[in-house]
């Protein structure tokens, strides 16, 4: 019973900052999913689950989705298996280790606008360095490749973050199962695949949760670089919802289709958690 | 810990380099922008010069002054107020199993909804108590939707940590406030830098929310940075010398705060 | 006792300021940051001076602007008393209710509508037959081309000889792709550079080529007349003109990419802004070397801001009295002379005006005969949708017939949405 009370001390603080503000936004978005509410017609008929129908049948919502799906998988494996080279790379003694934490530190602290702008300037087809270095490609406009520019760019800011995570985790771990592998003559393989990465699980399930949340979200690149082109190559889900909430302006489709994406990523995110616990 | 040989020394030595360069090279290049007046940006073959400083004295006269300091302030708020009340909560989530499984997965809940779907009632409300365009709106808004991700961070942290040392501090007779603040937040040193690192990030980089809540005087830096995303096209120049400033003075007060808080105290915490 | 005079003095100074201060109306206005904004920020101490009524700018940029709007049009009070709209909004704002009408006012103060080009009220001024705003700036679409190159001695000669017509500027749409197709081969530059961007890009740059060949997007009672012969050819010439005549990468351009092609001498013209052709007159590598002309056909897309009260502006009258005074005969001289383009006529055609700036003389047909694209409650997201299927178009991924037909389609499902249609 104390360690209850305790629990809810600890608690307290955090869960009232959240419901007071964030409650009411996010009952109001799913009150609105149950209505043809408009900025141009702004009254609150009920209409049951029928703005979740009407996007699930939404073609273009649909392939939205799978644009998605892809994207975050990839830029998520992607800043998770960099962000962890480099962390374990920036844990070793090796010269100059100020400067290189510099230089990883910094892509995190540039807003995704900034990020969006100064890429847009490197990968011009025309202007851009990168053509004039490697000779003319088309980075954004071929819709080929634009999905995975869009990916390399975001993996660059990302997985700075992930990086300096996974270091602090490196950092928090005890020394003894170490020492001790050390001792019994494991070479720098088995004591990362053995000792390091299980000591690890709570980190890596934390950041692949996290990673996946922000990918889902990622709206500012897309606006910056494509605007969901060329054709629907890059128009993320994230995206689309901002288009249908303030072009269309159409709240309630907008709030109908979060609330599907809610669920995607939490069915996504349980899976990832029954996957890491079971491991 | 690595091999001793030669060779993977070198290797590892070479794949550090290449992932400081890939970070380096696009801002070094921002640099150069930064430094060129605006219709040299995009020449070809690329400006080296004249050099200028213009565009940075540009930024200070207009608001980017005045915004890197409202960033400064509300991120720094956003830490200090939120990382104690994260910590808290990722703890009780973490050991205390409160509302278990569940009470988990909807606290991240609340983050994973696109926040234009949530931007518009909290602006209503904010009119509403008088919240709306100033800082403290902002850093609340920011409080209420950076605690969930700091908290589970640190619960990532604290699950990692071997109970037994809490369990012993228990038998001797501590409380369990006692067992939070003398044993788990000291040993957990380099996990609250990366949460209070993530609340400063956020908050730093965030754009929906201080575009429609902020007002004329409490403007942040994307905010300002969009402003050079003009109708008339784009002031590279402008936005190359806003990245500069607002990345140089925290990634140096980062590495500091890094080097002697974080590693000061772990060397002294751990064991 | 010396102290306490002091400080009571001081104190009543300090309430009388105070109170003074309380008394003094403040107009918030939310603009765009550019130049024009700031050439009329420049005279606001003359307001002041003449009304007592401080007028305070809240610059921003373009793209935050619309969702900054929104939010303070639904909240109860509007924090701005006073806003400048773009075109593209201006039929989603007097749909939602959001724009006080302004007929009264006009009437009161006996404002005189009759200098306005009537395609800019039109377009930013009057929304289903009633007046909700007053044209500020205008942004009409048009061809601007580097002369240097239309007029050299060779590829003068090489037209001639492949065509049998001589190179000039051209009167209709096929021409003016098969020059840029010429350009590209024979000059060694592309010749349109195109903002292919799906969205408010490349939809403005079609509907130019729409009203180039004699089509449009709907009929005066709102049929969306898009699938039509006229529709087909403007997206044809359109997807051969970027696939042939435009620079690498010109289906991710947007107009500031288009600009710096441009401005480097990358490409001999583009359908653009008309002010971009003093805005390019500060690159060295083509001042001097550039013209504007009308898009061939005739009719570009019209482009403009206008003035707007919300309906939740804490100060209406107050409001009004400063539109009626930046859009004073006098004033638009004034901001007209400083370099605000005016959408009046007798400021066009103001000899002094003229005088500065001589190109005003090609701009007024172009303004005077520009057609819109429709302007309802849903145009920004028409621009989306229509430009998505432009854009599938241009990458291959659907034929032009699909790809007309589904804008069609998706235009006429936001029509009646707006209820513009059965």
């Amino acid at each position: 019973m104390r360690r209850k009370r305790a629990g809810l001390a600890f608690a307290l603080p955090g869960l009232s900052v959240l419901v007071a503000v964030v409650a009411f936004p996010l009952g109001y978005a799913l009150f609105l999913s149950f209505t043809r509410y408009s900025f141009i017609r702004p009254n609150y008929d009920f209409v049951g689950l029928n703005r979740y129908l009407e996007a699930i049948e939404e073609f273009y919502f649909r392939k939205s989705v799978l644009t998605s799906v892809f994207y975050v998988l990839t830029t998520v494996s992607l800043s998770l298996c960099f962000g962890f080279i480099l962390a374990l790379l920036l844990y070793q003694k090796l010269p100059l280790k100020g400067f290189h934490y510099f230089a990883m530190s910094l892509p995190m602290l540039i807003a995704p606008v900034g990020v969006g702008l100064i890429w847009k300037m490197i990968l011009h087809p025309e202007l851009g360095i990168l053509s004039y270095l490697f000779g003319r490609r088309d980075f954004l406009g071929d819709p080929r490749y634009a999905l995975f520019t869009l990916a390399f760019v975001d993996v660059w800011q990302q997985m700075s973050f992930v990086a300096l995570v996974f270091l602090a985790g490196l950092r928090s771990l005890p020394k003894e199962p170490f020492e001790a592998a050390v001792v019994d003559g494991a070479n720098f393989w088995q004591i990362l695949r053995y000792i390091t990465i299980p000591l690890l699980t709570p980190i890596i399930a934390v950041l692949l949760i996290y990673q996946t949340v922000v990918e889902i979200k990622t709206y500012d690149l897309v606006y910056v670089l494509t605007k969901g082109g060329p054709g629907v190559s890059t128009d993320l889900i994230s995206y689309y919802i901002y288009r249908k909430a303030f072009l269309g302006l159409d709240l309630s489709g907008g709030s109908a289709m979060a609330y599907i994406l809610l669920c995607f990523s939490l069915i996504l995110i349980f899976l990832y958690y029954r996957i890491l616990l079971k491991s | 810990m690595l091999g001793s040989s030669k060779t993977s020394r070198v290797l590892a030595q070479c794949l550090l380099w290449a992932f400081s360069l890939w970070f380096l090279l696009p801002l070094v290049w921002t640099l150069r922008s930064a430094l060129l007046p605006e219709n040299l940006v995009y020449t070809l073959p690329p400006a080296w010069g004249p050099w200028t400083g213009e565009n940075f004295l540009k930024l200070f006269h207009g608001p980017f002054a005045r915004a890197f300091l409202n960033s400064f302030m509300v991120s720094g708020s956003v830490v200090l107020i939120g990382l104690p009340i994260a910590a808290a909560l990722g703890y009780a989530l973490a050991r205390f199993r409160i509302g278990g499984h569940s009470l988990r997965f909807l606290v991240l809940a609340t983050q994973m909804l696109p926040p234009i779907v949530l931007v518009l009632p909290i602006f209503a409300l904010f009119r509403i108590i008088g919240l709306a365009g100033k800082l403290v709106g902002l850093t609340v808004a920011y409080l209420a939707f950076n605690i969930p991700f700091m908290a589970w961070l640190l619960m990532g942290f604290f699950q990692g940590l071997p109970k037994e040392l809490e369990e012993a501090a228990v038998i001797d007779g501590a409380t369990p406030f006692g067992v939070f603040f003398r044993i788990v937040l000291p040993l957990s040193t380099p996990g609250l830098f990366a949460a209070g690192v993530l609340g400063f990030i956020l908050s730093w980089n965030e754009f929906l929310f201080a575009l429609l809540l902020s007002g004329r005087e409490s403007q942040t830096v994307p905010v300002v940075l969009a402003t050079f995303i003009t109708q008339r096209g784009i002031l590279f120049s402008q936005v190359s010398a806003g990245v500069i400033l607002s990345i140089l003075p925290v990634a140096l007060l980062a590495r500091t705060v890094d080097r002697y808080l974080v590693e000061g105290l772990t060397l002294g915490g751990v064991k | 006792m010396e102290m306490k005079k002091i400080l009571g003095a001081f104190l009543g100074i300090l309430v009388m300021w105070s109170v003074g201060q309380a008394q003094q109306i403040v107009l918030r206005v939310l603009m765009e940051d550019i130049p024009e904004t700031w050439i009329i920020e420049e005279l606001l101490p003359l307001f002041e001076k003449e009304t007592g009524i401080r007028v305070e700018f809240e610059k921003m940029t373009y793209i935050g602007m619309h969702d900054k709007l929104v939010a303070q049009l639904l909240a109860p009070v509007n924090a701005y008393d006073l806003m400048e709209v773009d075109f593209i909004w201006a039929g989603e704002f007097p749909a939602a209710g959001w724009l006080e009408p302004l007929e009264p006012y006009v009437q009161r103060s006996g404002f005189d509508l009759s200098p306005y080009l009537p395609s800019m009220l039109d377009l930013v001024g009057y929304y289903q037959g009633k007046l909700y705003m007053i044209p500020m700036y205008s942004y009409t679409m048009a061809l601007i081309y580097r002369t240097d190159l239309l007029n050299r001695p060779d590829l003068q000669e090489k037209y001639k000889a492949l065509y049998g017509r001589p190179l000039t500027v051209p009167e209709t749409l096929e021409e003016y792709v098969n020059i840029c197709k010429f350009m590209t081969e024979h000059a060694g530059i592309p010749g349109a550079a195109m903002q292919g961007m799906r969205g408010d890009p490349n939809f403005l740059e079609f509907a130019n080529y729409l009203f180039a060949v004699g089509g449009d997007f709907v009929d005066e009672n709102w049929n969306v007349i898009l699938d039509s012969p006229e529709g087909r050819k403007a997206l044809e010439l359109y997807v051969e003109n970027i696939t042939k005549a435009a620079p690498v990468g010109a289906l991710n351009f947007n107009l500031d990419d288009t600009y710096r092609v441009m401005c480097q001498g990358g490409a001999w013209s583009f359908i653009s802004y008309w002010w971009m052709l003093p805005n390019l007159q500060d690159c060295p590598n083509v001042a001097g070397k550039l013209a504007i002309a009308p898009v061939p056909g005739g009719s570009g897309v019209n482009g403009g801001w206008g003035w707007a009260i919300p309906w939740n502006s804490p100060h209406k009258e107050e409001a009004w009295k400063f539109i009626s005074w930046v859009e004073s005969k006098e004033i638009v001289r004034l901001r007209a002379l400083r370099g605000h383009a005016p959408t009046r006529i007798d400021i066009l055609e103001d000899p002094e005006v003229l005088a500065k700036y001589p190109f005003y003389k090609d701009v007024l047909p172009i303004i005077a005969k520009a057609k819109k694209v429709p302007i309802f409650a849903y145009t920004a997201e028409t621009e989306d949708v229509v430009g998505r299927e432009i854009s599938l178009a241009c990458t291959g991924a659907k034929t032009i017939e699909q790809a007309i037909a589904d804008a069609a389609k998706g235009l006429e499902a936001l029509l009646k949405k707006a209820g513009l249609l059965r």
